[in-house]
């Protein structure tokens, strides 16, 4: 029943999957189901967007104007105050600082984890090996310690190290892989055929050289998901750079925005200002990264 | 592996599989590194606190049991949240898969403009989880909240008081977090990407609508990322924390109805000041949530279908 | 020879003093002229004008002293300085409003400093300050007759209410003091209640945010039982939700009661509202016709106004604990008058309100500055805010439609249990 032919194993294999783009997505016929599937989506979208455009009209808004109203503005209409965002980069945090520092940490976050997670989701993935399955219990249950009670021994441990005050924390563990992103790459490594690495393994390669051919090109919308994940997730997160960082000029762009919620008296312009801003770069990344998540075993040229 | 097939000289066959062992240690090492570095000394240290009460600026003292005595026996609010938390994840986790599943179908046909509606539909993942609450919280007011306008507005006249009300609460919790399905959408989506065209080739020339193909070509194939999907979406339901927190604030006007489980570790440990106890209540999480998903992990086999399973291949 | 000789002695002189000076590491205020460096933590308390200009004049005014200020998120900033603690490595200087702090003395007592200083606290508010014999909770500066913190600015819970519709419904204004019943509060809201404009009579949030908390708990803050289901409490309740019921008042955000409320009566959508003291520049700015009165209370029990301040103080284990001193000296003094000029926040003093004319004649604030005198410290209970979850459900109830009764008697034990297991924490760390 497999239909599926083992491409031989050249060094330019990638090269040739990647441009033989079988039609894997499916392209509607019908003009009514075309219509309605774009009906659903623009639904959808403005599920999404109103309250994005909520967050705008409340950005725009000069100071101690009210931000709720009675009937929700879904777009401006009375105020343009553009300046908001210009202030919320220049007055209310250093922002170009702190969206250097961010990007510090999160490049090197990203890639840590590709480097780290690959390696691992391919051990884990394809190789026989004793204690496999109990290795990898392990790692589920490591997901499931939640972090509020690693919190404080781990900070402890990196102040006792003298990290403290530094990035370390913040870059260093991401070398050693995140089991969601290994449990991740696992999964979809374990879909593709076991065909082509019989083929490499007859042209005489050897493990490593399988993972770098063969496996990790054909990997590269698993790899883009946990590339835009990992960069999303140390973009927002606040509880680390707030832990493990203590002078201004080291904080991030989550610290800053953080720094805007106050119990009492908050400026919801320029609360919303700020958030509308700091969604741009992980938006950009993602908008780029959508062509790398098309690819995999499904778009390897293959002949019936 | 034709040595494994084979009944090979049984020292051979030894060396190889060996070697393969080792090489597969080596691949593992970063993680095992990282394991032994980080995680197992501060694991120990909270599985030590977890028998001792600690308010984290003066010396911990040894309770021994005590801990998990007083939580089983003397705490309503450990009760409570495990209620509060029991109920979000029968409510969340089949809803953000099934509608994690659908909309990457969606995202995954060929129409125009459809990196722009990927893209949109991405954009909930990305703002912060305060901006997320606290929209969606002005949102959802009773009296003056857009849906309740709107629900109004096609005629519904009593429209649920959502987080002011204790039936409503966690369900609005739920729905904040529809809001943002469209980030895991973008799992199945990579996983969509490994079923080979030519089986649905095959089964469209063996007659099959798509219907059927759904169900005996991309189902099927999808069982590896559904697997994933399911374990994650559960574990993060156990662990729901975010929302709630910005809620009810870090001093905690969370009335009894959102006493998520994790909040009230948070509660317990950072508010009140008593970390052991805390530890003690989150380790019990980790047993419970630990039981449920090793069982689901070891009865995957029977649904979940490899290309490629190592352990198969004996 | 004798010329040498006092040359050499200068010399020695000069360079023992300088060694001598830079090797101190408790240093003598004023008089030293090392450059000291003070971590000042703090968190947006308001604004970001303020603390620099505060900053700015005071290492004027002492040059050799520096201040380094980190700001952090409000609602971290317990769990930095908790973490800071447990390392040994806390801040110098930062805001101390933490019970579990103050009695693991790890913040500095400050009344020598006071007296030193020649502070006068007669004009500040009590309720921060304190009544010595009584413990203050989480907002107040006093712990067991001793003072901890000191802030440059009152913070307060407050009424306000839109002169213009009370005149326009022939109903009189209220007074400043003494504050209305929640009866009155609701009857009055109802009757300025107009559908047909979009305005509400009034607006609050849940009870045990509006009136005192004697109403639902004992005076020593032990027992709930009884009271919290009691005819008094549930009257209130009744009533409270009454008015949310009959569309009286909006039920307000779960979030934020404070910060939309005043959204509301600054767009003229309310005719009164519970709300907090620090939103009257957006309400001037909107050109409403404001006064201001107490928060209502329930019958018989007495009034109560929630108060707070950016309660700075000195953690213990600073090795410059003069310096931060003069630091919390300056701000509790010159910083409010600062204070005032740069963010127009109510003083903490009525002395200074008066001497830099905070009220600028606007009638609203004068009533204001009548109305904050009577704050007192509240009913004492630790982990305040764990204990009334029941409290919360039983309300969002009784506005759904429960009977009030019933609601509290089911509430009433559940809310027993969380106290009991409050006070056990609470008494185990005692001595």
């Amino acid at each position: 029943m497999k239909t599926v032919e083992a491409p031989s194993v050249r060094a330019d294999a990638p090269a040739r999957a990647r441009a033989g783009r079988v039609g894997r997505r499916w392209r509607p016929r019908t003009l009514v189901f075309r219509l309605v599937m774009y009906a659903l989506l623009l639904g959808l979208s403005a599920f999404i967007l109103l309250p994005v455009g909520w967050m705008l009209t409340a950005a725009l808004k000069p100071d101690r104007v009210p931000v709720f109203t009675a009937t929700p503005e879904w777009w401006p209409r009375e105020f343009w105050h553009w300046e908001n965002f210009r202030r919320v980069l220049t007055e209310s945090m250093p922002f170009l600082r702190y969206t250097l520092n961010t990007t510090l940490v999160v490049v090197s976050n990203v890639l840590g984890v590709l480097i780290s997670c690959s390696l691992v989701g391919f051990g884990f993935a394809r190789m026989r090996f004793r204690g496999s399955k109990i290795l990898f219990s392990i790692l589920i249950i490591t997901m499931l310690i939640p972090w509020q009670v690693l919190m404080v021994p781990q900070f402890l441990m990196f102040f006792k190290i003298h990290w403290y005050g530094t990035y370390l924390p913040l870059i260093v563990p991401s070398f050693g892989g995140t089991a969601f992103f290994i449990f991740l790459i696992r999964q979809y490594m374990r879909t593709i055929p076991r065909d082509l690495d019989d083929a490499a393994r007859v042209d005489g390669l050897n493990n490593w050289q399988i993972f770098w051919r063969i496996i990790l090109p054909l990997s590269t919308p698993v790899l883009t998901v946990c590339a835009v994940f990992t960069f999303l997730w140390n973009w927002n997160n606040l509880l680390g750079p707030l832990l493990y960082l203590d002078s201004d000029e080291k904080f991030t762009v989550a610290i800053g925005l953080a720094n805007l919620v106050t119990r009492s008296d908050t400026p919801w312009n320029l609360m919303m200002a700020a958030n509308l801003l700091s969604i741009i770069p992980p938006i950009v990344v993602y908008f780029f990264a959508q062509k790398k998540l098309i690819g995999g075993i499904a778009s390897v040229g293959l002949k019936g | 592996m034709i040595t494994a097939k084979t009944s090979g000289r049984r020292s051979r066959l030894g060396r190889l599989a060996r070697r393969e062992e080792r090489t597969a240690y080596l691949f593992l090492l970063p993680w095992l590194a990282g394991l032994l570095m980080f995680w197992i000394v501060p694991i120990l240290w909270s599985v030590a606190l977890s028998a001792s009460d600690w308010d984290i600026i003066s010396k911990p003292s040894w309770v021994g049991l005590g801990n998990y005595r007083e939580m089983l026996f003397d705490d309503r609010h450990f009760w409570l949240a495990i209620r509060v938390t029991l109920k979000y994840i029968l409510l969340s986790v089949p809803l953000y898969i099934v509608a994690g599943l659908v909309l990457s179908l969606l995202l995954n046909l060929k129409l125009r403009g459809m990196n722009l509606f990927r893209t949109i539909l991405f954009v909930p993942s990305v703002l912060s989880g305060v901006a997320v609450a606290i929209l969606w919280v002005a949102l959802l007011n009773p009296d003056v909240g857009a849906v309740n306008s709107i629900l109004r507005a096609v005629g519904i006249d009593n429209p649920p008081r959502w987080l002011g009300s204790p039936t409503w609460a966690v369900p609005s919790v739920v729905l904040i977090g529809l809001w943002g399905v469209g980030g895991g959408a973008i799992i199945y989506l990579s996983g969509l990407q490994n079923i080979g065209a030519q089986l649905y080739e095959a089964a469209a020339l063996d007659g099959a609508g798509p219907w059927r193909r759904f169900r005996y070509v991309t189902l099927p194939m999808l069982t590896p990322t559904l697997l994933f999907v399911l374990l994650t979406s559960l574990i993060d339901a156990f662990q729901v924390f975010d929302t709630a927190f910005i809620v009810s604030g870090a001093q905690g006007a969370a009335g009894d109805s959102l006493r998520f489980y994790l909040l009230n570790v948070w509660y317990e440990g950072f508010r009140n000041g008593r970390l052991g106890y805390a530890s003690a209540e989150a380790w019990v999480l980790v047993i419970a949530a630990a039981l449920v998903i090793l069982l689901i992990f070891r009865t995957s086999g029977r649904w979940v279908y490899y290309e490629y399973d190592p352990e198969k291949e004996r | 020879m004798r010329w040498r000789l006092t040359s050499l002695l200068a010399v020695i002189l000069v360079i023992g003093t300088a060694c001598g000076g830079s090797g101190s590491k408790t240093s003598s205020g004023a008089g030293s002229q090392e450059k000291v460096t003070l971590n000042f933590w703090g968190t947006k308390e308001g604004y970001d004008d303020y603390s620099r200009a505060l900053v700015k004049a005071f290492e004027a005014k002492y040059p050799n002293i520096h201040i380094k200020v980190t700001t952090y998120p409000e609602d971290n900033y317990n769990t930095k300085i908790d973490t800071a603690l447990a390392a040994g490595h806390p801040p110098d200087l930062g805001p101390v409003g933490n019970l579990r702090w103050l009695r693991a003395g790890k913040v500095l007592p400050l009344d020598d400093m006071v007296r030193e200083q020649k502070i006068d606290l007669s004009a500040y508010n009590k309720s921060i300050i304190g009544d010595p014999a009584r413990v203050n909770g989480e907002f107040g500066c006093s712990y067991q007759g001793k003072l901890y913190c000191l802030g440059s600015y009152l913070g307060a819970v407050g009424v306000f209410y839109n002169k213009a519709m009370f005149k326009a419904a022939g109903i009189p204004a209220p007074a400043p003091w003494p504050p209305m019943t929640i009866d009155q509060f609701v009857d009055t809201a109802c009757k300025l209640t107009n559908k047909a404009k979009g305005v509400w009579g009034g607006a609050y949030g849940y009870p045990v945010t509006v009136v005192p908390w004697e109403t639902e708990f004992s005076k020593d803050g032990r027992t709930a039982v009884g009271i919290a289901n009691g005819p008094t409490a549930v009257h209130t309740y009744d009533v409270m939700a009454q008015g949310i019921r009959q569309g009286c008042a909006p039920s307000l955000n779960t979030m934020d009661p404070w910060e939309q409320g005043a959204d509301y009566f600054a767009q003229g959508k309310l005719a009164m509202v519970v709300t907090d003291l620090q939103s009257f520049k957006k309400i001037e700015n909107a050109k409403i016709d404001y006064g201001v009165t107490h928060p209502p209370t329930a019958q018989g029990v007495e009034p109560f106004l929630q108060t707070w301040t950016d309660v700075l103080g000195v953690f213990a284990g600073t090795k410059h604990s003069k310096e931060a001193e003069l630091f919390i000296a300056f701000q509790t003094t010159q910083g409010q008058r600062l204070r005032v000029q740069v963010t127009g926040d109510m003083p903490i003093s009525t002395t200074v309100a008066k001497e830099a004319n905070w009220a600028k004649g606007i009638p609203g604030r004068e009533e204001a500055l009548e109305v904050v005198p009577h704050a007192r410290p509240a009913v004492f209970i630790p982990n305040r805010w764990d204990t009334v979850g029941a409290l919360f459900e039983a309300y969002d109830q009784i506005v759904g439609g429960k009977p009030a009764q019933q609601a509290l008697n089911d509430a009433a034990p559940k809310v027993q249990s969380d106290l009991d297991k409050a006070w056990k924490d609470w008494d185990k760390d005692k001595g």
